[in-house]
């Protein structure tokens, strides 16, 4: 069941996590690439490092989260008696849908129907039900089919469970670079920010500032930690893998505890990022390049000479919206 | 339409067995319904109407219509309204069922008929298919409340739950239809539907005599197609006005565009009403009766459900009351003075709906209050408020007080307070009396939550649109 209100996760829930990504073989251990500050036509003086989970299984960073989130559904639900429920029309779905046909289980995914049709034939192609409405009547809809139809939800941003598999990536950073000085991670609904934060910290890497980063149109982290409290906010934005239309309440607790910060960008600037790496052979989608954004436009404080590994969370974009976002 | 990059999910790891195929039905022609074909749209013609009026006139209630006393006054328009809740199934939607069922050949009556609806097409189908033998299949979707499945199952239909939305249920529908020979039948746009809701318009002219206007709520656009028909054909000079909720305007739309458009449909009240694709056999019978069409807000829908159960002791679901509600909103200033039918076209609400929709309309009315104020957090700042609140005759419904996130002096609390009031000006009294007192007042429903639990934010306020939710 998802609790909103879950204590903050801790280094053995996070490495438990990364048992049981390594064990299921779904997730690969991605590429970081060393000292590709001239490649990324930064600063010489900064020491970039870039986490590729635009190579991860399924195209994004999430299948790290649904993984350990599907390891601990009930169990009439991993053995195929309970139906499984999401929403998304993004990565998580893709994800999610990934792993409900991986296990041979029974899935649906509810969108917006202001979702490209082509996600949800993608979805639908993994063998799930997908189901399109009015944004506002995803939760209801969810939440009927919860009460009524007795399936069981995955939060597709704020599990516990979610952040601690996204956890695993800062654990991977830190084995492939020890000592960073800052890591810089997209946020969306917070999940991935938290999760890594928590794992870098908790490793005791009290000295490695962790800032997030969020479209100018969907800033619900940025305006949580101003309220005090997690947030909701008017989204529109091109990263729309970043627009949740509020910060996750678990996410804003770990986002508190662990982050140094978080910026914003704007889309135009996200564009020039999204262009700047596809000319140097990484095709990133606008919500995966958005902590590169932040760097690349001087948003990240005091990283002259240090060590910044950035992480580039999903190149789910097709050939057609390149073409079209980027001109 | 294959997926852009529906690539196999394989990404260099081994798959256990093939790619599932797609639970969707592929075939373009599977998913075609041949009596609401585009290419070939029929008009539905007068005698076609008073065909049906004669087939149904024992199976189906002639409902009153009469004219409402108080809110004529309230309007200022000789004001009678068709009460198609009274229906047994509660809605208009039982004419054009019935006439349909009666319709069919004899052996197409044996094998049935099936339709995809959540809705007062389901009831109506089952209903009547129950009555006259005819066995009625119903798919509807997984997210129709297991209330409106097991009324189905009750009035006898054989429900198939089926389908992540009505658009994937509706293709089920079709397949079965096309597998087993069961007639497909759409419930806003086959021609004898039209024809049967057209009864209700011969009732209406029938029952009222000398009228100016009609106002019919507009849906796939069914009920009006039939009823302007019927009208027009009898009395030309009766003016037809078409209401939509402006949060799924298609055949307002449509009428723009000259041809059948499909457009997005946001969360509505009128939920009856959120068809983003009009019938295309209503349209084009339609279209050329109507003389005026125009949208109506949420919160007038919910008023106009508020005055119903106020003025009229009726109940009315959003959909049926879209007619007055376009009244109350103040877009049909020229029918003053007029005489005026409107069709309250069912009565089929949520009773947690209904609830929530008279509070809205209460809100509406000026009668429910919210608000925040700052006060002192010493003993007796509440009840100093409590004392102001009281002084005026207004009632305290709620109040929540959170100190924590108050950035401006730690002796200050802010107090959330859901008042009810007499009317708007007394609220605009209270309104000026807390500004006066507490300077800093934060009034109406469009604050920041702050509550223990996240809240849904896409529900908070219905004027809060978020749009390209992807996590």
């Amino acid at each position: 069941m998802y609790d909103p209100n879950a204590d903050l996760l801790t280094i053995e829930q996070i490495s438990g996590a990364r048992q049981v990504l390594q064990t299921s073989g779904l997730c690969h251990h991605t590429p970081l690439l060393h000292h590709v500050q001239t490649l990324c036509g930064l600063d010489t003086d900064i020491d970039l490092y870039l986490k590729l989970e635009n190579m991860q299984n399924t195209g994004s960073f999430k299948i790290r989260g649904v993984v350990n989130q599907m390891a601990h559904i009930p169990d009439s639900a991993a053995r195929g008696q309970t139906h499984l429920i999401s929403m998304s029309a993004g990565n998580f779905g893709k994800a999610f849908a990934y792993m409900v046909q991986q296990k041979g289980l029974k899935g649906t995914v509810f969108m917006p129907d202001t979702a490209p049709v082509n996600r949800a034939e993608l979805i639908k192609s993994y063998g799930l039900d997908v189901g399109r409405m009015p944004t506002s009547e995803l939760q209801p809809a969810v939440d009927r089919c919860v009460r009524e139809r007795h399936m069981h939800y995955l939060h597709p941003f704020d599990d516990i469970n979610l952040m601690a598999g996204h956890g695993s990536v800062g654990l991977e950073i830190l084995e492939d670079v020890p000592d960073p000085d800052v890591v810089v991670v997209c946020c969306g609904g917070g999940g991935l920010l938290g999760g890594t934060a928590a794992a870098i910290k908790l490793s005791g890497r009290s000295n490695t500032r962790v800032y997030g980063v969020e479209p100018e149109g969907a800033p619900s982290m940025y305006e949580s930690r101003k309220a005090g409290k997690p947030v909701g906010v008017q989204v529109k934005t091109i990263a729309a893998g970043l627009a949740p239309p509020y910060a996750g309440p678990n996410a804003y607790k770990h986002n508190m505890a662990f982050v140094e910060d978080v910026v914003l960008v704007s889309d135009d600037e996200i564009v020039t990022a999204v262009k700047r790496l596809f000319s140097r052979g990484l095709v990133v989608e606008p919500s995966g390049a958005a902590a590169f954004t932040a760097l690349m436009f001087g948003k990240i404080p005091d990283v002259k000479g240090k060590k910044v590994v950035v992480v580039i969370t999903g190149g789910n974009v097709t050939t057609q919206e390149l073409n079209k976002i980027c001109g | 339409m294959p997926a852009e990059e529906a690539t196999s999910p394989s990404e260099g790891v081994q798959v256990n067995g093939h790619l599932e195929k797609s639970s969707s039905i592929s075939s373009e022609e599977e998913l075609f319904d041949p009596m609401c074909d585009p290419e070939n749209p029929i008009v539905v013609k007068f005698q076609d109407v008073s065909a049906a009026a004669y087939k149904i006139r024992n199976g189906i209630e002639r409902t009153p219509c009469t004219k409402s006393v108080q809110l004529s006054a309230l309007t200022g328009i000789d004001l009678h309204f068709k009460k198609e809740f009274l229906q047994q199934t509660g809605s208009f939607k039982e004419r054009g069922a019935r006439y349909t069922l009666m319709a069919l050949t004899k052996e197409q009556q044996k094998i049935g008929v099936v339709a995809a609806s959540a809705g007062n097409h389901a009831l109506a189908l089952s209903y009547h298919g129950n009555q006259l033998g005819i066995p009625v299949t119903v798919v509807m979707p997984i997210i129709a409340p297991l209330m409106k499945v097991n009324l189905c199952r009750q009035y006898g239909g054989n429900v198939i739950v089926k389908g992540a939305d009505i658009g994937v249920s509706r293709s089920h529908a079709l397949k079965i239809g096309k597998d087993t020979g069961m007639v497909y039948i759409n419930g806003y746009d086959h021609p004898h539907i039209l024809a049967g809701q057209g009864t209700m318009g011969l009732e209406i002219v029938e029952q009222v005599s000398d009228i100016d206007a009609v106002v019919i709520p507009i849906g796939g656009g069914g009920l009006i197609a039939g009823s302007a028909l019927a009208i027009k054909s009898l009395y030309p000079s009766v003016k037809v006005i078409g209401v939509e909720s402006e949060r799924c305007a298609g055949f307002t739309e449509s009428m723009k565009a000259g041809k059948v458009v499909t457009v997005g449909a946001q969360s509505t009240l009128a939920d009856g009403l959120a068809v983003p694709t009009v019938g295309v056999n209503a349209f084009a019978t339609a279209r050329n009766y109507i003389d005026q069409m125009v949208t109506v807000g949420e919160e007038f829908i919910a008023l106009a459900i508020l005055r119903l159960v106020e003025m009229e002791k009726a109940v009315v679901e959003g959909a049926g009351a879209t007619g007055l509600a376009a009244v109350l909103a103040g877009l049909l200033p020229e029918l003053k003075g007029k005489r005026v039918v409107i069709p309250l076209c069912g009565g089929n609400i949520d009773t947690t709906v209904l609830g929530r929709c008279i509070e809205r309309g209460l809100a509406a009315d000026g009668r429910l209050c919210r608000f925040v104020v700052t006060v002192s957090d010493r003993p007796g700042g509440i009840a100093e408020l409590c004392k102001l609140i009281a002084k005026l005759g207004v009632s305290l419904k709620d109040i929540f007080h959170e100190r924590a996130w108050l950035t401006s002096d730690i002796f200050s609390v802010q107090v959330k307070c859901v008042v009810e009031t007499r009317d708007k000006e007394h609220a605009e009294q209270l309104q000026t009396e807390l500004q006066r007192r507490y300077g800093n007042v934060t009034w109406g429903p469009d604050f920041d939550y702050s509550g223990p639990s996240p809240p849904h934010p896409l529900l908070v306020s219905s004027s809060t649109s978020c749009q390209d939710q992807d996590p």
